[in-house]
């Protein structure tokens, strides 16, 4: 089959893969904790440390310019995942302040230092809204490292992460290293931020890890199912998108993004119309 | 004879909340075994000091111990917590079992033990809730969900249980499953801090009451039959390790109570 012989499907078939199981997992957390655009904030301070890496590489003579852009994305997004839980806990700018700082300051900032190395702002339109074709082997790579360290963390410490993120002032409470735990959430999310880069974009980043936890939350009674429905969900939306855009000619990042609103549409109208039918049931029980 | 170590023990605690002191200069202890109530109006204060006592929240100065060691040294696998809610209820479902056994979690044990599923359905089973164990808890009754945060304490069965207006919105059998779970823990030897606004069903319970008004303690003994019955002459209390009593009582005579 065609589809799986390319070996540019290949690459972006794995990637899609990783991102639909990784982005849900650190999405679950985030939603828990209400910090459903933590994602965005980190999303465009990585802009900046595309833009970073890109500087070195020219300033390196590097054959591939880009070739430290993922690097330099890795470390700006820890970096910025690191100030925003550090502005959250001591809680001297509002939230949503501190991630508005980090929107506009990351974007000029990407521009500013691409504008350096030579580059132009149309450098970034595929770090903007995805560039699935031009994942690389070593790119390839970088993100099955990166996402079994997602998956090892997020998985393995479940239940710690879901204890801090439900109800703090009891993690404070127990004795548990709520900061280090909080740290962590906010670390895996801007790892997986540069792992979904390639896919869907910095701009689309957040809808990748939160509309699955969305959807599957209309079906789900519990954090852990709601995680593992939200990752099953996550890969079936990404490698469908990215299978459509094989035979047709769209865009991968938007319309993994426009499916899973799609989706979400229909599983919120099927649950609102059974709650519907469930009340009237009841009421009729009542009523006689 | 040298006294044995309290339980808890607070020394002329200040806390302050955005910059407005709220608790000032509160001294008391709880002894091993004792069933403590703390009890005051809206803005006493009472809240306030058993956040800092667990950490919650920081302390101006003062020095709070925990078996007689400082308080954020002290080993928490066997302290309970009952908020009066969720503090941080969060986005995602969570089913009662879910939160249960995140009470098994304590210091650096980041993983439920072996058997933990079974610890907090049994838990779960003492507050009458195993049947709604896979229950999302945002789906059950007020009641339902304060006995899913009792369950959540008890399943580390506490040597030290800590509550927050337990009994606050909370409906009739509710009140008498945590009656029952309060009569099992005190019976077991367990030290009980509960924060109420009056003693209500459960005086029979309590073996002493501090009294917070506006951040001081304005009675320290014989918990008040009703609401507002504070300073009973002849009640108030002293610090019980203490020669000082005009320290212990935190302000006390300022506000011409007799002590």
């Amino acid at each position: 089959m065609d589809l799986f012989s390319d070996p540019l499907m290949q690459r972006a078939l794995l990637v899609a893969l990783l991102v639909g199981l990784t982005a849900p997992v650190v999405g679950t957390y985030l939603v828990q904790r209400r910090m459903a655009l933590l994602g965005d904030g980190i999303g465009h301070v990585a802009l900046a440390g595309v833009a970073a890496g890109w500087l070195a590489g020219s300033a390196a003579n590097l054959a591939q310019r880009d070739a430290l852009a993922l690097p330099g994305a890795v470390l700006f997004a820890i970096a910025a995942a690191v100030t925003i839980e550090r502005l959250r806990e001591k809680g001297t700018s509002p939230a949503d302040v501190a991630m508005a700082i980090l929107f506009y300051g990351g974007i000029a900032l990407g521009v500013l230092l691409i504008g350096i190395a030579g580059g132009t702002s149309s450098n970034l339109l595929g770090y903007l809204f995805g560039s699935i074709s031009t994942v690389t082997w070593p790119d390839v790579w970088l993100s099955v490292g990166l996402s079994c360290l997602i998956l090892a963390i997020g998985l393995g410490l479940r239940h710690s992460l879901f204890a801090v993120t439900h109800d703090q002032d009891f993690a404070v409470s127990s004795g548990l290293p709520v900061r280090v735990l909080n740290l962590t959430v906010a670390v895996l999310a801007a790892v997986t931020i540069t792992v979904a880069m390639r896919v869907v974009g910095v701009l689309l980043v957040s809808g990748l890890m939160i509309l699955p936890v969305a959807i599957a939350q209309q079906v789900s009674r519990s954090f852990v199912r709601t995680m593992a429905f939200s990752m099953g969900i996550g890969t079936a939306l990404c490698v469908t998108g990215l299978t459509i855009t094989y035979y047709h000619d769209l865009q991968p990042g938007a319309l993994i993004i426009v499916l899973g609103v799609v989706v979400f549409a229909v599983t919120s109208g099927v649950r609102g119309l059974l709650t519907r039918r469930t009340n009237r049931t009841s009421l009729e029980a009542i009523h006689g | 004879m040298a006294s044995p170590t309290p339980a808890v023990r607070v020394t002329d605690l200040h806390v302050a909340l955005g910059g407005h002191p709220i608790v000032h200069g509160v001294s008391f202890d709880v002894a091993s075994g004792e069933v403590l109530t703390l009890m005051g109006g809206n803005g006493s204060g009472k809240t306030t000091a058993v956040r800092a006592i667990l950490g919650i929240i920081p302390i101006l100065s003062g020095r709070i111990e925990i078996n007689g060691v400082l308080a954020a040294d002290a080993p928490r696998e066997r302290l309970g917590y009952v908020p009066q809610r969720v503090s941080a209820a969060g986005g995602v479902s969570a089913s009662a079992l879910e939160v249960v056994t995140s009470g098994l979690l304590h210091d650096r044990r980041l993983i439920p033990p072996r058997g933990g599923r079974a610890r907090a359905m049994e838990a779960l089973d003492s507050v009458g809730l195993a049947d709604l164990a896979l229950q999302d808890v945002s789906t059950l009754s007020g009641g339902q969900q304060q006995r899913v945060l009792i369950a959540r304490a008890m399943a580390r069965k506490p040597d030290l249980l800590i509550l927050d207006e337990p009994l606050a919105g909370v409906d009739l059998p509710s009140q008498d499953v945590f009656a029952k779970v309060l009569t099992d823990i005190k019976e077991q030897g367990a030290t009980v801090i509960i924060v109420l606004h009056e003693v209500g069903p459960l005086a029979k319970l309590i073996d002493r009451a501090v009294v917070l008004e506006r951040g001081h303690i304005v009675h320290m003994g014989k918990p008040p039959h009703a609401h507002g019955e504070h300073a009973l002459p002849g009640h108030v209390h002293v610090h019980p390790h203490d020669d000082d009593p005009t320290r212990a009582t935190g302000g006390t005579s300022a506000l011409g109570l007799t002590v």
